[in-house]
């Protein structure tokens, strides 16, 4: 569909290549009225502008005076030794270099979107895969710590062992126990039991071993 | 008796280039009366001032004269001088020395002296078609003053010099889209401001009689 606003652009570049007679303009100009006028329109303006730039010109009287001024001027540039101007001391290196930062390249934008997405898939990848850095910076420590010197833990095992070999064990418990009975039961003024004499039975044999855990070991 | 020999200078632009090369001031200010006209309506239309105009084409011709050693003939002289002229233009810009007439201060080149001295001077059919002159540039200068120093370059470039957007790029350091902008921004400030009348079959495309009758008005 026709829009005269959307090719004003058009006409504009129309009007400043000032197509011949023989070429002919764009069929949507030729259906357009409006079109058609604001490009006449544009052309006049330009034509304007053409006869301004003749019509801005001083008169010839002006010349004279000009070319006088130009000649002092150059004279007393000579022999000030004005330096040159920057653009020209520009070195080829600096142009190129220019040329570079300013050069741009087309590209259409489904693919600069594919290569944008694919970056930044990298850079998810390339941070993901990363190692865990310690970013912290290290810590001195400064406190001393003392510590203590290892001991040998002794640890005591005692095992009893009981055996019994001809003697009943009920005897043996019963002479005891009629013993601490009657002990209990003698009055304080008597004397008491003296144990000389005293000799252990042969029947039972108490092993009382002692050693550390490393020894057992 | 000491004889003087007159050396006729040379009418060929290369011959004229060689001896300006060789520190020859009148060949070079031949050279330059040659494309003096086309250097100054660039640098009025950029600068809008007569005086700024004049200093402005005088320094390119300075800088040109000074670094004629390195014109390689690898281009016209008159490409190589434009590029002169447009270095000369943009540093001005940079170096904000210039006497702007500022963005929204038009010319003024018709006021009620000028009109009395034309009609004074000229016939009467002449006079009328002077003054609609003047009112054409005034309008096209106003029309410019509305535009940023390189939008105005960039018109300039492409409209006067009938450059290449791509040229004009290279030239000023933009980009095509950029120089396209400019040259669309600057018709249509024109379009705007020359109220031009499409039906009048004139040798001007100013209708004489509103124009004159605006430019009467106290």
């Amino acid at each position: 569909m026709h829009n005269c606003k959307a090719i004003r652009e058009t006409l504009i570049e129309l009007a400043l290549n000032e197509p011949d007679q023989t070429q002919s303009l764009p069929a949507e100009l030729e259906q357009c009225g409006t079109c058609r006028e604001e490009y006449a329109a544009l052309r006049k303006v330009l034509r304007v502008a053409d006869q301004a730039k003749q019509s801005a010109l001083p008169a010839e009287s002006f010349w004279p005076g000009y070319h006088t001024r130009l000649r002092q001027s150059l004279a007393a540039g000579a022999k000030s030794g004005v330096s040159l101007p920057a653009f020209e001391t520009r070195t080829s290196l600096g142009l190129l270099l220019n040329d570079f930062i300013k050069s741009s390249v087309r590209l259409p934008v489904p693919v600069a979107a594919v290569l944008l997405l694919l970056l930044g898939v990298s850079v998810v990848f390339a941070l993901k895969s990363r190692r865990p850095v310690n970013t912290m910076p290290p810590v001195v420590v400064t406190k001393t710590v003392e510590a203590p010197a290892p001991q040998e833990t002794i640890r005591e095992r005692v095992v009893t062992r009981v055996v019994y070999r001809d003697r009943d064990l009920r005897q043996s418990l019963s002479a005891k126990a009629n013993a601490i009975r009657s002990q209990r039961n003698k009055p304080a003024g008597e004397k008491p039991i003296s144990l000389v004499g005293f000799k252990p039975t042969n029947d039972i044999k108490l092993t009382i071993i002692k050693g550390s855990y490393h020894d057992e070991k | 008796m000491k004889v003087l020999k007159l050396v006729p200078l040379p009418k060929s632009e290369g011959e004229l280039i060689r001896r300006a090369q060789s520190s020859d001031m009148d060949a070079f200010c031949l050279l330059a009366q040659r494309f003096e006209r086309r250097i100054y309506s660039l640098a009025l239309h950029y600068c809008q001032h007569h005086q700024d105009a004049e200093d402005l084409s005088q320094e390119v011709w300075l800088k040109s004269y000074q670094a004629l050693h390195t014109f390689r003939g690898e281009s016209s002289f008159y490409t190589w001088l434009r590029k002169i002229t447009i270095n000369c233009f943009l540093n001005r810009q940079r170096s904000r020395s210039f006497r702007w007439q500022g963005q929204t201060t038009a010319v003024q080149l018709v006021d009620t002296d000028s009109i009395k001295a034309i009609a004074q001077l000229v016939p009467a059919a002449d006079s009328e078609k002077a003054l609609l002159n003047r009112i054409m540039v005034e309008r096209v200068m106003q029309a410019l003053s509305e535009l940023t120093a390189p939008q105005r370059l960039i018109f300039l470039l492409k409209h006067h010099e009938g450059m290449t957007y791509e040229e004009i790029a290279k030239e000023v350091g933009c980009s095509t889209g950029t120089a396209k902008k400019s040259v669309s921004r600057a018709v249509i400030k024109l379009r705007e401001h020359l109220n031009v009348d499409v039906q009048s079959t004139t040798e001007l495309p100013l209708n004489p009689e509103t124009e004159l009758a605006r430019a009467s008005r106290p």
